[in-house]
């Protein structure tokens, strides 16, 4: 049949949203993200003959499907002939092949793309059996076209032209003066000043409101390939009931309460209280136009602040019911408009705006008699949003339909969406009274107690039995290597027990606090064996602290008595000498076995309140983690551990005391110092050592020394590291490949729960991510994540890290009131004594279950390693009489991340902000001592009055830049040609203006990394080396200069 | 009110009343007699031959009640000079 038509090649306009989906249409890699695919299942009576005129006729009242678009300085569209014969596809296969040939034909419609300057945008296939019992219509049309609603109207327009009783040629007309009409209304109402108006409006709370983002992990992909996969949520009719009941009782419609419960599920997993969604609003504007088929939507964000503790039927009343009538009366406000005035990041592939969307679909329930029966959409492989909810009304009830993308939600994760879904749904019908939090349920208690298996169990009872176990069992094994002492097991028992034995002449007894100021490691070692033996309770005192602070630590921990060779404020002192000159004779008597209760050592860590805080470790954690450990790093007798940490990190524990229970050798660092990493790789190569544990900061300064040296470190095994987000380059991932024999063993704990949870980096897990998991428990440790609403956080949720089970410290000493307020009793365990240590660190699990690290919810910072809380800061600053409020803030990322403090000065005063910071310097240890201090009028604060520290980071941020952008045209102080360069380069690492060349860099913010960097420079500017420890003993540029005019001098 | 303003308020009642399946009164939720945006459409075409009559979405959305329906309707039947 041939339609005769007056439109051909007729020239209509596009709408704005058209408009805006053809460019989305042109960026996004997958050209057939917009085909819109859909299935009618027919009555298999019917003949396919008179299908395919019924079709002709469809496409010839239905001008939308007779559009082709025409791009250009001026798209548009241009209406088509009808044509004489629909584009049919007959496929016929057999009853048992009949489903996977429709599965075929689904991917194959909705994967090709339709060539936009061609019309008909629809192609369609009849799948039948040969034996008559299945028939079934499959459609793709493509979204510029066609919106969820015309597919009612498509299926309608069928069953009429199939029952005879379209008038084609008088409908036809009608049609298409009212797509005209339409068009004509669509252009006329966006450009008024009321959608101006509205878009406006709805970009400035766009901009307010943070993104929601579903998995937000870090290194998130910024873009995808838009491969999505949907599955169902099907209701049963007994909840679809209720929740229909729910809808009247509360006089909503299905779509606010859908809202709601997508708004609060998205606001959990995406740890937000306020959450953006998107929405299509259908924009038709005549009433004509209902019959059409057509794009006619706008899409048009949600924006629901989500009250956890308000009652979840208010919430629905008053905040989404107002939010979606807002967004219906916006529907004339195209995407795009809103997208100019938000001006959003558009480095991403993804929909600038939203992320996820929800979509109340059309019921296209078929007619009673006709011949379509069932009418369903279905998904073609593609996602367009990050999720999308699809909701459907049916006969049977509500069916919901999940569709996310593959790349950014993986198949876990949109399992831990759907169960909250499903959860909210469920408890929101049978209570719709409570909190909205309390819609949500623990999720993942199972996760919290998985931990990494390795286990090795002692037979000992406590850590001093099973030294002395390994002791005996190898007397002659060295246990401790320094340079110029080798000290065997069956000497350091000797020595231990010696020391014991004048411990307790001194009064030490079982919980009596000890202090270290031991300055080798043989030292060290018997102390903490004498200390241990005696059941008593080390303090380790680092004599680079201020005076005050050993002072305040030395009397908060109630110690007494310290063993080293410099004295601490009134506190009586034993030299190592006196320590192991006691009669060796009368330590026969094996010790009490010390209780999983006791104390084992007390470290400080820095204080929010202005002083630092004593953990009180005790025996039982750390009796699981050495049995960890053994099994975890395979510690035995062959072990050469390196002795890296201050005494004063928890980490020296794991290097001390794990080695002597396995039979190993503890091997001292010194003489090289610390920072100088090369000397440190030399110590691993020439001592052959087989574990190092560095701090986080020191492992690309280690990697490039190694490099550089050609060191292969055939010895080493195990490299661990701690202390902050270990972030992987590509020359820490080529060393280690280079080196598949070495195992990067990331760990992460608290002070208050030593190291607790791990993530193994070795030739079987590659590629390393750079952004490295902080990982799985160790045994017998539980790591509960709890997230925004207060429950166990599902797997990609970000939440709070609370740490149970085998590693909770015994507390805060002598500060009942801190311990209570951050051990507290574990709600999760059976056990009602049991506690668990709130960290106060953001984490999530991602779909595998292995937790990563995401940051502080609090004030702590980590600079190069080292815990600081920027209320002891604070606090420092804010005791000079001058200052009247100092705030802390941390800028910069990675090794460039310092510390800056902000003060606004006394009424009337005006201190020098270099003497501020010297106050602070004096009080605090040298890695609290911020960079730079700037003296502010007034401390700009957040919405909710709090201040905003965000502001001022960036503040000094650009301070530091302003400073380095001026640096080009700054003066030198020197005549001296290599000062002035040397004060150039200082200047630029440090991003500083300007340099004084003879006053200590350290102060400047210099650091071992930078100095490394520098060292590196000045060797290929100057052809000189010049000691890193040279570096530090006079850290100014004076001094380097010196150096290398005599080093080039000498050469 | 004049005798057209009646007619009209007679029709709107009945094709309301052949929508809605449960008593109700002008105070009545739209959403508490199961009246979704999609019947309300259908409502207003039932009362509007005339294809090109526009609805405002803003002016719809702001129609609540059985009431405000019925108001929003008038509004639609009021002869067109008077809308523009």
């Amino acid at each position: 049949m041939t339609v005769a038509s007056q439109a051909a090649t007729a020239t209509l306009p596009l709408t704005a949203a058209q408009k805006g989906l053809l460019v989305v249409h042109r960026t996004v890699p997958v050209p057939h993200l917009y085909n819109v695919l859909a299935e009618l299942e027919l009555d298999p009576a019917f003949a396919p003959a008179d299908l395919a005129t019924a079709l002709t006729d469809v496409l010839a009242v239905q001008p939308a499907l007779r559009l082709a678009i025409r791009e250009g300085a001026d798209p548009h569209a241009v209406l088509g002939d009808a044509p004489s014969d629909a584009p049919l596809h007959h496929i016929t296969t057999t009853a048992t092949e009949f489903d996977r040939r429709r599965t075929e034909l689904l991917a194959e419609l909705g994967g090709t793309a339709f060539d936009l300057t061609r019309s008909p945008l629809l192609r369609t296939a009849l799948l039948r059996t040969a034996d008559g019992t299945r028939s079934t219509l499959l459609l793709v049309v493509h979204h510029l076209v066609f919106d969820g609603f015309s597919l009612r109207q498509f299926v309608r327009d069928l069953t009429a032209a199939v029952k005879g009783v379209l008038d084609v040629e008088t409908v036809r007309t009608a049609r298409e003066r009212a797509l005209r009409r339409e068009l004509d209304a669509q252009l006329q109402s966006a450009g008024d000043d009321e959608t101006e108006r509205v878009a406006k409006a709805l970009a400035d709370r766009l901009r307010a409101t943070a993104a929601t983002v579903l998995n937000p992990r870090p290194n998130r992909p910024v873009t995808t390939g838009f491969t999505g996969t949907r599955r169902e949520i099907r209701l049963t009719s007994r909840q679809s009931a209720g929740l229909d009941r729910l809808c009247a009782t509360l006089g909503v419609s299905p779509f606010v309460l859908f809202s709601a419960a997508y708004a609060a599920v998205l606001a959990r997993h995406s740890s937000n209280t306020a959450v953006v969604f998107g929405s299509p609003v259908m924009a038709r504007r005549t009433l004509g136009s209902f019959d059409l088929c057509g794009f006619f939507v706008n899409t048009l964000p949600l924006i629901v602040d989500v009250p956890w503790d308000a009652p979840f039927d208010v919430f629905v009343k008053e905040t989404v019911q107002a939010e979606a009538g807002r967004a219906r009366a916006a529907a004339a406000v195209s995407f795009d408009r809103i997208v100019r005035h938000v001006d959003p990041d558009r480095t991403t592939n993804r929909n600038p705006v939203f992320s996820c969307m929800l979509a109340l679909q059309d019921a296209a329930e078929a007619e009673a008699g006709s011949v379509v029966r069932r009418v369903r959409e279905h998904g073609n492989g593609t996602a367009k949003f990050d999720l999308w909810l699809g909701v459907t009304p049916g006969p049977e009830g509500w069916s919901l339909e999940l569709e996310s993308d593959r790349e950014l939600l993986p198949e876990p994760l949109v399992d831990a969406l759907a169960a909250s879904l499903r959860t909210v749904l469920d408890r929101t019908v049978a209570q719709p009274g409570q909190t909205v939090a309390d819609l949500f349920v623990d999720t993942s208690p199972e996760d919290s107690h998985a931990h990494d298996g390795f286990r090795r169990r002692l037979p000992q009872p406590d850590l001093y039995s099973a030294v002395r176990a390994a002791a005996k069992a190898r007397p002659g094994q060295v246990a401790v290597e320094e340079d110029d002492c080798r000290l065997t097991y069956a000497e350091l028992d000797r020595l231990a027990t010696a020391g014991a034995v004048t411990l307790a002449a001194r009064g030490v007894a079982r919980g009596t606090v000890v202090g270290l100021t031991t300055t080798t490691l043989v030292d060290t070692t018997v102390t903490v064996l004498a200390v241990l033996a005696c059941g008593a309770v080390f303090l380790p005192l680092d004599l680079g602290l201020p005076a005050d602070r050993l002072m305040y630590m030395t009397g908060k921990a109630d110690c007494r008595l310290v063993v080293g060779d410099v004295p601490v404020g009134g506190v009586d002192l034993l030299t190592p000498a006196e320590l192991t000159a006691g009669p060796q004779g009368m330590a026969s008597d094996e010790p009490a076995a010390a209780k999983a209760s006791d104390g084992v050592y007390i470290m400080f860590t820095s204080g929010s309140t202005g002083r630092p805080k004593g953990v009180l470790m005790n025996s039982g954690p750390l009796m699981n983690l050495t049995e960890w450990q053994l099994d975890a790093l395979d510690m035995d007798e062959h072990t050469r551990f390196l002795q890296y940490a201050p005494l004063g990190f928890d980490v020296s524990f794991q290097e001390i005391l794990p080695t002597l229970i396995a039979g190993g050798t503890l091997v001292s660092r010194e003489p090289a110092d610390r920072r100088d990493l090369p000397a440190v790789v030399e110590r691993v190569r020439a001592h052959r050592v087989t574990h190092v544990y560095l701090p986080v900061a020191a492992l690309p300064a280690f990697v490039r020394a190694a490099l550089d040296a050609g060191d292969e470190l055939p010895h080493l095994s195990y490299v661990c590291v701690s202390g902050e987000q270990l972030l992987i380059d590509d020359r820490v991932r080529r060393f280690f490949a280079d080196r598949p024999h070495l195992c990067l063993v990331n760990l992460y704990g608290p002070t208050e729960t030593h190291a607790v949870t791990t993530h193994r980096l070795s030739i079987d897990n590659r590629p390393w991510p750079s952004h490295v998991p902080i990982g799985r428990p160790i045994s017998d440790v539980a790591a509960h994540v709890v997230d925004t609403t207060g429950h166990l956080a599902p797997r990609g949720v970000p939440g709070e890290l609370y740490l149970a089970g085998a590693c909770p410290a015994l507390g805060y000493v002598n500060d009942p009131a801190r311990t209570t307020e951050r051990f507290l009793p574990d709600p999760y365990a059976d056990d009602a004594r049991a506690r668990m240590y709130r960290t106060g660190d953001q984490v999530m699990r991602d779909e595998s279950g292995v937790l990563l690290f995401l940051g502080r919810d609090d004030d702590q910072v980590k600079i190069r390693g080292y815990r600081v809380e920027l209320g002891e800061l604070e606090s420092a600053a804010a005791s000079h009489p001058d200052v009247r409020l100092a705030v802390g803030v941390v800028h910069g990322e990675g090794h460039e991340r310092r510390l800056a403090l902000f003060f606004r000065p006394e009424d009337g005063r005006s201190p020098d902000p270099d003497g501020i910071r010297r106050h602070v310097a004096a009080a605090l240890p040298s890695y609290m001592v911020p960079a730079r201090v700037f003296p502010v009028d007034a401390v700009p604060t957040t919405r909710n009055g709090k201040v905003d520290r965000a502001a001022l980071a960036a503040q000094a941020q650009r301070a530091l830049t302003d400073d380095a952008r001026s640096a080009s045209a700054a003066t030198t102080t020197t005549d001296d040609p290599l000062v002035a360069a040397l004060q150039q380069m200082w200047a630029n690492l440090l991003g500083l203006a300007e340099v004084p060349v003879d006053r200590s860099l350290l102060e400047y913010g210099a650091h071992s990394l930078t100095v490394m960097a520098a060292g590196a420079r000045i060797e290929e500017e100057h052809g000189v080396q010049i000691p890193i420890l040279d570096f530090f003993r006079d850290p100014t540029i004076q001094a380097q200069a010196a150096w290398i005019t005599t080093l080039r001098e000498d050469a | 009110m004049n005798h057209a303003d009646e007619m009209a308020d007679g029709e709107i009642s009945s094709v309301i009343s052949r929508h809605i399946r449960a008593s109700f009164d002008d105070n009545s939720l739209l959403a508490e007699v199961g009246l979704h945006s999609l019947s309300v459409l259908r409502i207003a075409s039932e009362l509007i031959t005339d294809p090109d009559q526009e609805i405002d979405p803003t002016g719809l959305a702001a129609v609540h009640t059985v009431g405000e329906l019925r108001q929003w309707l008038r509004g639609l039947l009021a002869p067109k000079e008077n809308l523009r």
